[in-house]
């Protein structure tokens, strides 16, 4: 053995010996300064927050249109004169729920308050004041209103309730039945109609996804198919299918695959499954996202092959929306981390997380959807963080997860300049659809 | 109660149970502190902030049996927080002698922990974290790249990089002979 090696050996001991732990005198102290603190609901914590990004439900059937002349005339005479009260009153038309869109408002929450926020005149208003505190804020698809999670006042074990909102501060509506507690939830996010919101929470010690009703007083509609999982992801554009990671298996454990299954859901399937071992199977398959067309799927991949993740997590992986074609994304030699991706309404460009072997960290990797062309990269290194698309697509809005940094950037795709909203805020990550 | 059972109660609200949990692991975490910042009142605040963290932000932790390894995450983050904001040389900063008590054969420990510490300011505050992670903590590599979010090949090579430099700064005092290359001869 060299003096290296022995080195090497040794060196736990030697650090044990040089640090020599032991309680700190400071630590009553400390324990009075936490116990002082309040803690934040658990879906403002960034490392549980999901944004309340598009999923699908089923449309609204379209009215038939009447043979009779006369009356497809007084249809047509009855929409112009909406649409003119309509564009008098600067109300928009509700965008669509996939795809280009115009950019509205962002949304935001700052020391339990809720706000919106316009990147384009820096211009701020509060919409609902404390003392309860307000999070994760995310506007409805069609960019008509605006849900977010309120923490109950004296609740033991801390609750929350959903509530919906108008963008000028009007028609608060309460939308859960009953709260929920705090420490349950995984996932809230809205359905394509605009008209529902997804649940993923636990009850009884098994993940449900509950599909609620935000108009109605209708009780929520539970699709125990997919007990057991983490996360969930309608497919666009049509909302006929939802994704999902992890299912209840016989046993009482949780199958860590992806699975697809109807929205009603009937026919469930496996797509994708599962390569970790168990003791590393949290990150396997996580951040599932579809394109805008719903023809594909990207997610965080463990890998147990030498030339991609060395073994480990992670890779960033593709396939199609059936599971089939699974395959690395981007090439990556050199057991760099990939991950984390999202698409551009338009499809155009993949926003992911791409480490590179012996290189410092770079801000946030662009690159062509169908892996073409070379990455570019935009925005600071921050270390983590987390992004979402600009409706139009020529934006990144980007917040690090950082406890000193409650800064959002405006990130350029291609790698241009950088610039920051005008306001400060607690996550910053939606971004409010119009019509284009 | 076992600490799973005391993590979901922390998470509930229940600060008696975090002080149990936290309090259990206080001793590493300042210690940890202690060999990335070199410094005991900067550990100090770099623990503070990450306990404090760790507090509010409890009830997001999903799996309470990774309570451990976040708040070293944290603790670890704090430390290269504070690091980046004093944005200052190692060889700059004037630094409190931090060497406990010694008890035992006195001149021969203290010199090598005095060497030791030497060693370890020669680093970046970054790179000792690597050294930190994989030999006092005790993480493997890879979860020591996941945690920084560098790619594994960089915290490698940091690390092989960081062990050459405090080998060195022990080597020049005596304490390490000088490596051997295969065949016999001396580097």
């Amino acid at each position: 053995m060299t003096s290296f090696d022995r080195f090497e050996r040794n060196l736990p001991d030697l650090l044990e010996a040089l640090a020599a732990p032991r309680r700190p005198d400071y630590a009553e102290d400390l324990f009075t300064r936490t116990a002082a603190t309040r803690q934040r609901p658990g879906w403002s914590v960034p490392e549980r927050w999901l944004p309340m990004s598009v999923l699908t439900g089923r449309f609204a059937a379209v009215p038939r249109i009447p043979w009779r002349l006369g009356a497809l005339v007084a249809l047509l005479v009855v929409a112009a004169i909406v649409g003119l009260i309509v564009a008098g009153s600067g109300f928009s038309r509700p965008a669509p729920p996939f795809g280009p869109a115009a950019n509205g408002l962002i949304p935001y929450t700052s020391n339990g308050d809720l706000y919106v926020g316009d990147p384009k005149t820096g211009s701020t208003r509060l919409l609902v004041k404390g003392p309860d505190t307000a999070a994760m804020p995310g506007f409805a698809p069609d960019g008509t209103r605006l849900a977010f999670l309120r923490v109950v006042a004296n609740s033991a074990p801390q609750s929350i309730n959903i509530y919906v909102i108008k963008p000028d501060g009007s028609d608060l509506v309460l939308v859960t039945q009953t709260p929920l507690p705090d420490a349950d939830w995984k996932q809230i996010s809205w359905t394509a109609d605009s008209r529902h919101i997804g649940v993923v929470h636990s009850v009884d010690h098994v993940s449900q996804l509950d599909i609620l009703d935000v108009s109605s007083t209708a009780a929520p509609k539970r699709l125990t198919a997919a007990a057991g999982l983490t996360a969930f992801r309608f497919r666009p554009p049509g909302g006929s299918e939802i994704l999902f990671r992890g299912r209840l298996n016989a046993s009482g454990g949780t199958d860590f695959g992806l699975y697809a299954m109807n929205a009603d859901g009937s026919n469930v399937r496996l797509l994708v499954k599962q390569n970790a071992p168990p003791s590393q199977d949290t990150l396997d398959l996580t951040d599932a996202t579809y394109t805008p067309d719903g023809s594909r799927i990207f997610f965080n991949r463990w890998t147990s092959t030498a030339d991609s993740g060395n073994p480990g997590c992670c890779q960033l992986f593709v396939a199609n929306a059936d599971g089939s074609g699974e395959r690395q994304f981007v090439p990556n030699p050199g057991n760099a981390w990939d991950g984390k991706a999202s698409v551009s309404p338009d499809g155009k460009l993949i926003a992911f997380l791409h480490g590179v072997n012996d290189e410092p960290g770079h801000g946030i990797a662009v690159i062509h959807a169908d892996g073409s062309g070379k990455i570019v990269y935009t925005g600071p290194d921050l270390g983590d963080s987390s992004w979402v698309w600009s409706p139009d697509s020529s934006r990144i809005l980007m917040y690090p997860l950082s406890a000193s940094n409650s800064t959002a950037y405006l990130l350029d795709p291609a790698g241009g300049p950088y610039t920051t909203v005008q306001w400060r805020g607690d996550n910053d990550i939606d971004w409010q659809r119009l019509a284009p | 109660m076992d600490q799973r059972g005391l993590v979901e109660r922390a998470r509930g609200g229940d600060h008696d149970a975090f002080a149990v949990v936290a309090g259990a692991a206080l001793a590493r975490l300042d210690a940890a502190a202690r060999l990335i910042l070199r410094d005991r009142e900067l550990a100090r605040d770099a623990v503070q902030e990450a306990l404090i963290r760790a507090w509010r932000d409890l009830p997001g932790l999903r799996d309470p049996d990774r309570f451990d390894a976040w708040l070293h995450r944290l603790t670890v983050h704090a430390c290269l927080d504070i690091a980046r904001r004093r944005r200052r040389r190692v060889h700059e900063v004037a630094l409190d002698p931090i060497l406990p008590p010694f008890v035992g054969d006195a001149a021969s420990e203290v010199a090598q922990r005095e060497l030791l510490d030497e060693a370890l300011r020669r680093l970046e505050p970054e790179w000792r974290a690597i050294v930190v992670l994989h030999y006092f903590v005790g993480l493997p590599l890879p979860d020591v790249a996941a945690e920084l979010r560098i790619p594994l090949g960089t915290a490698k090579s940091r690390l092989h990089r960081s062990l050459g430099v405090m080998r060195s700064t022990l080597e020049a005092a005596g304490e390490v002979g000088p490596a051997t290359v295969p065949g016999g001869q001396v580097a």
